[in-house]
């Protein structure tokens, strides 16, 4: 897995869980994760935040959320972090609308 | 996969109300994407030891701390552990494998990368950072190089979407780009000498292990600087 040899970052959506996480195995960084989930046909719209935290892995997850309405539900997740310098740093950001993690957690 | 399922349900996370904005750490600031100047005051955020730096600096020159740096450990071990990390892994085939290489030319880059100019030293490898997308390929890399003045040292650059820079600690000494720089460290552990600059999309960073403080050592790492970005 990428986690484990260098930082990577993912969102999924309409898995168990809607999520966005960025972790790197054996790693301390500061970490700020934003990950919004919509539902596309209720309109529901809420951000659930991992505030800033030192650690190797930062996740922010809402557990069962697509419940009995998986497949409607999109992810878009922002991974901020803490530059050496102390400056903050947007890293990546990504919209998904399924459970594959592609950059992420692959093989 | 249990176990990373457990972890994630304990981490520090919460609902926040829904909006139809953006919330970023810096809820009160208007962001764009690229580089955004601010206040000092604007961007502390936990395990930010700046107010504590500036104490030292005045005193010292330098920021002060009681333990090495976690970098400047990594820096001072790298030169012994890389021949037998490249040895390893060298003609690896994996993309996203981000151990060292003998060349930046067997790391699947998204980006077009020259290398360091000539320094007074030798390159010691080269690591995939940043990002990797099954696109293009890693967004970003490192040289670990030795020189003769400056320690054991590394370059690195990756792409960004946002920074917020204090207009306080901001600089403009890498070819006119937005630059900041510090000197960490103490006598028992060594100094991490670091210089980072920064463009609308990529985050760029040289920093050294010396054994030694020496303030004009920062001089150099800006001509160093200088010299790495016009070729990249």
């Amino acid at each position: 897995m990428a986690g484990y040899n260098a930082l990577t970052h993912h969102s999924r959506a309409n898995c168990v869980n809607n999520e966005t996480i960025s972790w790197h195995k054996g790693h301390q960084y500061w970490f700020w994760i934003n990950s919004r989930h919509r539902h596309e046909f209720l309109r529901q719209d809420h951000q659930v935040i991992h505030d800033w935290n030192l650690t190797w892995r930062a996740a922010a997850v809402h557990w069962g959320e697509p419940g009995g309405g998986a497949g409607q539900w999109s992810v878009q997740g922002y991974h901020w972090m803490r530059a050496q310098n102390n400056a903050p740093v947007q890293v990546k950001s990504e919209y998904v609308t399924d459970c594959s993690i592609y950059d992420g957690w692959w093989d | 996969m249990k176990k990373i399922l457990i972890i994630a349900l304990i981490a520090i996370s919460s609902i926040a109300k829904a909006d139809d904005q953006e919330l970023t750490p810096f809820p009160g600031l208007k962001l764009k994407d690229g580089i955004n100047m601010v206040k000092n005051a604007d961007i502390m955020i936990p395990g930010d030891t700046r107010n504590e730096d500036d104490e030292s600096i005045k005193l010292k020159g330098y920021a002060e701390t009681n333990d090495a740096d976690d970098h400047l450990n990594f820096l001072f071990h790298i030169k012994k552990e890389a021949p037998s990390e490249i040895k390893s892994y060298d003609n690896s085939t994996n993309p996203v494998d981000s151990h060292l290489r003998s060349s930046y030319k067997k790391i699947p880059l998204a980006f077009k990368f020259s290398g360091i100019p000539k320094v007074d030293g030798r390159v010691i490898g080269y690591a995939a950072a940043g990002g990797y997308s099954q696109q293009g390929g890693w967004d970003g890399v490192v040289t670990f190089f030795e020189e003769k003045d400056l320690g054991i040292c590394s370059y690195t650059t990756f792409a960004i979407q946002k920074v917020l820079l204090a207009e306080e600690k901001t600089d403009y000494s890498v070819n006119k780009k937005p630059t900041v720089n510090s000197i960490r460290g103490n006598k028992k552990s060594g100094f991490l000498y670091s210089l980072n600059w920064y463009t609308n999309n990529r985050l760029h960073s040289i920093e050294c292990a010396n054994r030694s403080f020496e303030p004009s050592l920062m001089g150099k790492i800006k001509n160093l600087a200088n010299r790495v970005d016009k070729k990249n």
